[in-house]
């Protein structure tokens, strides 16, 4: 489903249907999902719609850029140690209007259900897009319409044996690429103590020849706010 | 009639130029402040982006009527003996302006609230609302009903002020009341799968559900949930219907008040 598509077509996954039709002044859209339906119209000289997977914060409402995945079970990690694991993140999908020099998302949606919660304290903790992830020594299969890949490499720089239960991620930083197979993006995580890690995307795909995913969260932010995330409330 | 000379050797010309350069200093101000708010809105929070277009345009437009004097020949040092009578006497007349001014001033070293906050000012019965300004003299709210409320910095600055956007998580909690004869571990359960299943209550910190006293109609249990601070009204108006819902149709009743009467005679008759 993902990838450049020319109107008219129709996609059906079980309870997913998207579908766009030819009209004299551009494109009708149409999406349903479970009881949710959805309808646009496009004027527009172009007939090109792009579908791709996008950062996970924007449904139901976009009001965090992070996200923290919380581990099944807890790794254990020895002082000085590098190390890397994949896990599981849940994915939302953008369908985009491709525009002569711009693309327009007309529709934002998510197979998966969605839950928040806060991270650190009240007064000064962040809220998160949560998602609870398995862990895994090599990529594990999942169905690339409801979760990504996420290959996290760790280091434990402290001279202390760290616990690590969680990891928490900035979207302004998000860089997802993806393949008829598989969506994915990787991630670092500097552990200096424990309870202080600094995490950021890393813009390399898992696999040669995957398809660079558009982002929603706006690229110019991304220099002034930073793509990196420091983890000052516990690992 | 440009050369006509309005006082001393300053010219009809020299206060038409002087006019200009004031003008154009606060159309630049003005350009400069909008171009500031619409470049980095995504970027500085809307508050700090005021402050920062407001210095912006103070800035070039004091710097242009001192700019101007030279023009129509105004020596600030002849104003020094004068100004101090004229400082006494203006200070007297404009002190509540002054205090409001060095409360606003206060306001945003302090930042107790932010614009967009929902904030409530005087106590409980204060002016609750959304902050839409903080001005140097006042700030300005809109309540809920859509009213507009200007509230001099002097008054904020004394008040009490709750800010209920100040912490990134709020809790709110409900009391459900369940007959006796149901199980309240089983609507512990219920009630905990509701508050999972909304995506804005958050997971941590966890909701607590608990019997919180053994009424006279009912076993009253207190639901505690934590969302965003943003979003808590939200949650606080979905989960209590779907609650009440889901106990009922797991044949958990929310009883009404009742009371058992005794009448003197039947008790005699039985007697």
């Amino acid at each position: 489903m993902y990838g450049e598509h020319k109107a008219p077509f129709l996609f059906e996954r079980g309870p997913l249907r998207i579908s766009t039709e030819e009209t004299d002044e551009g494109i009708a859209y149409h999406r349903e999902y479970e009881d949710k339906i959805l309808d646009k119209t496009i004027f527009s000289k172009g007939k090109n719609i792009v579908i791709n997977p996008i950062e996970p914060l924007n449904t139901p409402k976009s009001i965090t850029s992070t996200l923290l995945i919380e581990l099944e079970e807890p790794i254990v990690l020895e002082p000085k140690t590098k190390r890397s694991i994949f896990l599981t993140y849940p994915l939302e999908i953008g369908v985009f209007v491709k525009g002569k020099k711009r693309h327009l998302d007309i529709d934002i949606f998510t197979l998966v259900k969605n839950k928040y919660t806060l991270y650190g304290d009240v007064k000064t903790g962040t809220i998160c897009k949560y998602w609870k992830s398995s862990l895994h020594t090599s990529v594990p299969s999942v169905d690339q319409l409801h979760e990504g890949i996420l290959n996290l490499r760790f280091y434990n720089t402290s001279d202390e044996w760290v616990e690590l239960t969680k990891t928490v991620f900035n979207a302004y930083g998000m860089v997802m690429f993806y393949d008829d197979d598989l969506v994915s993006m990787r991630g670092d995580m500097k552990i200096s103590g424990e309870d202080k890690s600094e995490t950021r995307f890393i813009s390399h795909p898992l696999r040669e020849d995957m398809n660079k995913s558009l982002e929603v969260f706006e690229k110019k932010a991304k220099h002034l706010k930073g793509a990196k995330f420091i983890m000052e409330g516990g690992i | 009639m440009w050369d006509r000379v309005l006082y001393q050797d300053i010219t009809l010309w020299d206060v038409f130029i002087s006019f200009i350069i004031i003008l154009v200093a606060v159309l630049i101000g003005k350009v400069l402040s909008l171009n500031i708010k619409k470049r980095f809105k995504d970027i500085i929070s809307k508050d700090r982006l005021n402050t920062i277009a407001k210095t912006v345009y103070y800035i070039i437009v004091i710097s242009s009527f001192i700019a101007v004097l030279p023009i129509l020949n105004i020596n600030l040092s002849g104003f020094m003996v004068a100004g101090g009578i004229m400082a006494i006497v203006i200070g007297f007349a404009s002190q509540s302006i002054v205090s409001n001014l060095i409360s606003g001033v206060f306001l945003t070293f302090e930042r107790p609230l932010r614009v967009d906050d929902v904030v409530s000012i005087g106590g409980p019965d204060g002016t609750l609302g959304m902050v839409e300004d903080i001005r140097i003299i006042s700030t300005s709210l809109r309540t809920f009903e859509g009213v507009y409320v200007r509230i001099p910095n002097e008054k904020v600055f004394t008040s009490n002020i709750t800010n209920f956007l100040e912490n990134v998580a709020r809790r709110f909690e409900y009391n459900v009341g369940i007959r006796y004869q149901d199980d309240a571990e089983r609507a512990y359960e219920i009630i905990n799968e509701v508050i999972e299943e909304h995506p804005l209550a958050l997971k941590n910190p966890p909701p607590q559900v608990f019997v919180e006293d053994l009424g006279s109609s009912a076993v009253n249990l207190k639901v505690r949930v934590w969302g965003p601070s943003t979003e808590w009204f939200q949650i606080r108006m979905e989960l209590l219907w779907r609650i009440k819902k889901r106990l009922e149709d797991n044949g958990i009743k929310i009883p009404f008040n009742q009371q058992e009467v005794w009448f003197m005679n039947e008790h005699e008759k039985e007697k």
